[in-house]
């Protein structure tokens, strides 16, 4: 199982080295809604109170997940388009891969590509946001854990609408809602990490987030059998 | 849950003769599913007038209170639909068995069905206790994000695909969501309880009129859910006779192309 | 949904027995199978033995593709019965194994656009557990060693494209070999180099069904015509056994079909020995286990006496076509034996639809 794990996960990758997809097209996309969004979002708005942060700033650990959600859609269509498109799909079947170790090498090569989004995107933030970091390490284990809920979530729901006419608008249907709790983890946590906000207890968001991918890390590998078996 | 046990029934597997017999046309009514009506009808008509009349408005929300009466059962209703959904998904799973299948799939809708109910009741609520439709408690932001997913669900029952593939990722899917509905829960309560809101629901004791009210609302709702719930699985389950019908058809259309093809009997 | 059925025409007795002393490698029974809503197959009934070419003619949208797609184990089987190497196709389970050892030529090519010829064969040899030292070879036999694998397959040729894909087929060394216009968009060589490869894997103990519509090239090797219309087996074609001369049976002898190579002539001294093993076809020896549970299957199902099946290129076939194997009867379903002894020509058209069919399935349950 994970000899595939690993076969997957390298093949994407290669495929991803030589033909920049999610490099070169969707994290600039994502940097352009991080831009949009300050553009939508007034950067003169401050919030009334001690604090007198700007609203941009305050609220960038949302902005930023949601910039990431959204991103994370297309890099999973993309993973899944890339199967679908010669009907590769079935060559895998043919071949007899076991499919909890493709289910993992798919959400590893999307985790590995959504990491290095994330870092230029952070970068993005950082500078456009102007967002103090009070904690690296928690942010660090947010960014981390936060990615493989996502994208383990993400390739379970992905892999259902895998090589279906409507795949693009349903996924996003689909994976959202399932989201929603990574979002307001990853946000919380984000938040404690930073401006070291005491009302936010940052690690055990960042724990919701463990639990969360730990509880998709074994349906996917359960579920992803059943789903791969016919399409 | 009675109701599982009582929608298979009347639908025998086999040779059910509703599909061949156009003068006597198939329909989702038996004596057993008109009385359950009846007496749905009545226990709403009960409801109505324990709730609206007999029960003495309350201390703190005075008439606004009178939502909780109906409001709750459907919660209630709504979480023992997507159970069902999630147990007749296992059991299609294990077993196969179309009826399961068709049972997920109505038990989902009917969840829907009274999650948008549930909704609707819960920010009319909302307007007399905080004087807004909608407000950022947890209950009511997780509900409407299991209501999103749950037409996801909806969506995926819906797919051109071949039944039984369909079948099994509605499933999957089916298992998941519920697994989903205490994540989203418990998460966004939690959310909400670092911010002192304040919480929809009814804190005061209840007296025994109020208790009884409630309960009475509470019978009406399941009586009314398994009526729909009966109804709704023979409607997929006569749905599926006429795809077979389809599919017997198709199979004759295709055989008959062998005619026109001009290659038979031909040698090469 | 369980398996769908159009009523009376499920069969209800043991599969037929194929040919005498051969293995039956697939043996289909009103088989149906659905694409979304379609029944693309609408009743498929074929007997294939193995070490037997079989073509497939028919008419765009007839079902052919999908008849490959069943016999791969990739289309569903949501009606009738149906068997392939042994492997029961309604159950998941089998026909995960049955995937495993068959090759399928497709329209789509299987192949990653981003990657290279090369990398393209390691990953799908590493998928399918090959050794990575069995892709060189193939990339040599099929002129791919050279400046092309380095090429990144979006910027091969339509006929390039798919001398790729039939590299990665060649490295999975199936034993059923399913292939779906394989002479499609090749140039000479390339044809040659189809029909050899086609003619090597049946002398090592594969077997073949080809959907062409390059019918004098296709016919020239098949051992048997089979005309799919309607998503129906319409006939088998004994006559086009009959027209085969024994010479050409008999060249089909490890001997007599050496090991292609793209556009050049064969190897012209074949190993002598064929236990020694062609370097194109015949299944490593790990799928020995597999075999031997094949030859299990099959004779509690269907055939009294199975001939052991051989485990692929350990023990050196023998020659197809023995008089046995050219008699009218061989493949066709038990009701075509009872009703045509003659070629069937005359009863063909003039049915209304399924009537035919229906009435001569129930003089079959009846006889049978």
């Amino acid at each position: 199982m994970l000899r595939d794990t690993w076969l997957m996960t390298v093949k994407d990758l290669r495929i991803e080295l030589t033909s920049r997809v999610v490099m070169a097209q969707i994290l600039p996309f994502g940097l352009l809604i991080l831009i949009l969004f300050g553009l939508a979002i007034s950067p003169d708005l401050v919030v009334v109170g001690e604090a007198r942060r700007p609203v941009i700033e305050e609220i960038a650990p949302g902005l930023f997940w949601l910039t990431v959600l959204l991103s994370a859609l297309m890099a999973l269509g993309r993973a899944f388009a890339l199967e679908a498109d010669d009907g590769n799909l079935d060559a895998l079947r043919m071949a007899g891969l076991d499919p909890a170790g493709v289910f993992l090498g798919k959400a590893l090569a999307v985790t590995v590509q959504l990491v290095a989004v994330e870092t230029v995107l952070g970068f993005g933030a950082f500078v456009v946001f102007g967002a103090p970091v009070a904690r690296p390490g928690l942010l660090a284990a947010t960014v981390l854990l936060a990615t493989v809920g996502i994208t383990l979530a993400g390739t379970l729901y992905a892999a259902l609408a895998a090589g279906l006419r409507v795949r693009d608008t349903l996924v996003p249907l689909l994976v959202l809602p399932v989201l929603a709790p990574v979002l307001l983890g990853a946000t919380q946590a984000s938040r404690d990490a930073l401006f070291a906000d005491p009302g936010v207890p940052g690690w055990s968001w960042a724990g919701l987030l463990a639990v969360f991918s730990l509880l998709y890390l074994g349906v996917g590998m359960l579920a992803f059998g059943p789903l791969l078996e016919e399409s | 849950m009675s109701t599982t046990e009582a929608a298979p029934t009347g639908t025998d597997p086999a040779d059910e003769p509703v599909a061949v017999a156009p003068v006597n046309p198939p329909h989702t009514g038996s004596v057993a599913t008109r009385r359950l009506g009846l007496a749905a009808i009545v226990l709403l008509a009960l409801t109505l007038l324990f709730a609206l009349v007999i029960s003495p408005p309350e201390a703190n929300q005075r008439d606004a209170v009178r939502l909780f009466y109906i409001h709750l059962p459907a919660i209630a209703v709504m979480y023992v639909a997507f159970l069902i959904t999630a147990v007749g998904s296992i059991m299609y799973l294990r077993k196969g068995s179309v009826y399961w299948d068709l049972l997920a799939g109505a038990a989902a809708e009917l969840g829907v069905l009274f999650c948008s109910f549930v909704l609707v009741t819960g920010s009319l609520w909302g307007k007399p206790t905080w004087g807004v439709y909608w407000q950022w408690d947890p209950r009511l932001t997780s509900t409407t994000v299991l209501f999103v997913m749950y037409l996801g669900y909806l969506a995926v029952r819906r797919l051109e695909l071949p039944p039984d593939v369909r079948s099994r990722r509605a499933a999957v899917l089916g298992i998941v969501s519920f697994g989903n509905v205490f994540i989203v829960h418990y998460s966004v309560q939690w959310w909400r309880g670092l911010h002192q809101g304040q919480t929809l629901g009814v804190d005061t004791k209840m007296d025994g009129l109020m208790l009884f009210s409630f309960f009475i609302g509470l019978v009406a709702f399941l009586t009314l859910a398994a009526w729909l719930l009966i109804h709704r699985f023979r409607v997929a389950w006569l749905a599926r006779e006429v795809e077979q019908m389809g599919l017997a058809q198709a199979l004759a259309e295709r055989r008959a192309e062998t005619d026109a093809t001009g290659l038979v009997g031909r040698s090469r | 949904m369980g398996p769908v059925s159009d009523g009376d025409t499920t069969p209800a007795g043991p599969l037929d027995a194929g040919q005498p002393g051969r293995t039956v490698v697939i043996q289909l029974r009103q088989a149906i199978s659905l694409i979304e809503r379609f029944p693309a197959l609408a009743g498929v009934d074929l007997t294939v033995s193995e070490g037997e070419i079989i073509l497939l003619r028919g008419p765009n949208g007839a079902g052919k593709s999908t008849l490959l797609r069943l016999c791969a184990g990739l289309a569903p089987l949501n009606g009738g019965r149906g068997e392939v190497l042994g492997h029961d196709l309604s159950s998941r389970r089998e026909r995960r194994e049955l995937r495993r050892q068959t090759g399928l030529l497709a329209h789509a090519t299987f192949l990653y656009d981003e990657l290279t010829v090369e990398e393209n064969l390691m990953f799908w040899a590493r998928a399918n557990r090959l050794d990575e030292a069995s892709v060189e070879p193939v990339l040599d036999r099929l002129a791919l060693a050279n400046r092309l694998r380095h090429v990144r397959v979006a910027n091969l040729s339509a006929g390039q494209r798919r001398r790729a894909s039939l590299a990665v087929l060649v490295c999975r060394r199936p034993r059923l070999w399913l292939l779906d216009e394989p002479h499609a968009g090749l140039d000479v060589n390339g044809r040659d180099f189809v029909d050899g490869l086609i003619k090597h894997a049946v002398a090592f103990g594969g077997t073949v069904l080809l959907a062409s519509h390059d019918f004098d090239r296709a016919a020239e090797i098949a051992t048997r015509t089979v005309i799919v219309a309607g998503g129906q087996v319409q006939e088998t074609d004994p006559s086009a056994r009959a027209d085969i001369p024994e010479g050409r049976m008999a060249r089909r002898s490890a001997s007599a079909a050496p090991p292609p190579r793209w556009g050049r002539e064969p190897d012209d001294a074949p190993p002598s020995d064929p236990a020694a093993g062609s370097p194109l076809v015949g299944r490593p020896p790990r799928s020995e286990g597999s075999g031997a549970r094949l030859t299990g299957r099959a004779g509690a199902s269907s055939n009294p006496a199975p001939a052991p099946l051989r485990p692929s290129r350990a023990v050196a076939p023998e020659p197809v076509g023995s008089e046995a194997d050219r008699s009218p009867s061989v493949g066709a379903g038990p009701q075509d034996a009872g009703a045509d002894g003659a070629p069937p020509k005359a009863p063909v058209v003039e049915a209304g639809p399924g009537s035919r069919w229906r009435g001569r399935r129930r003089a079959a349950a009846e006889s049978g």
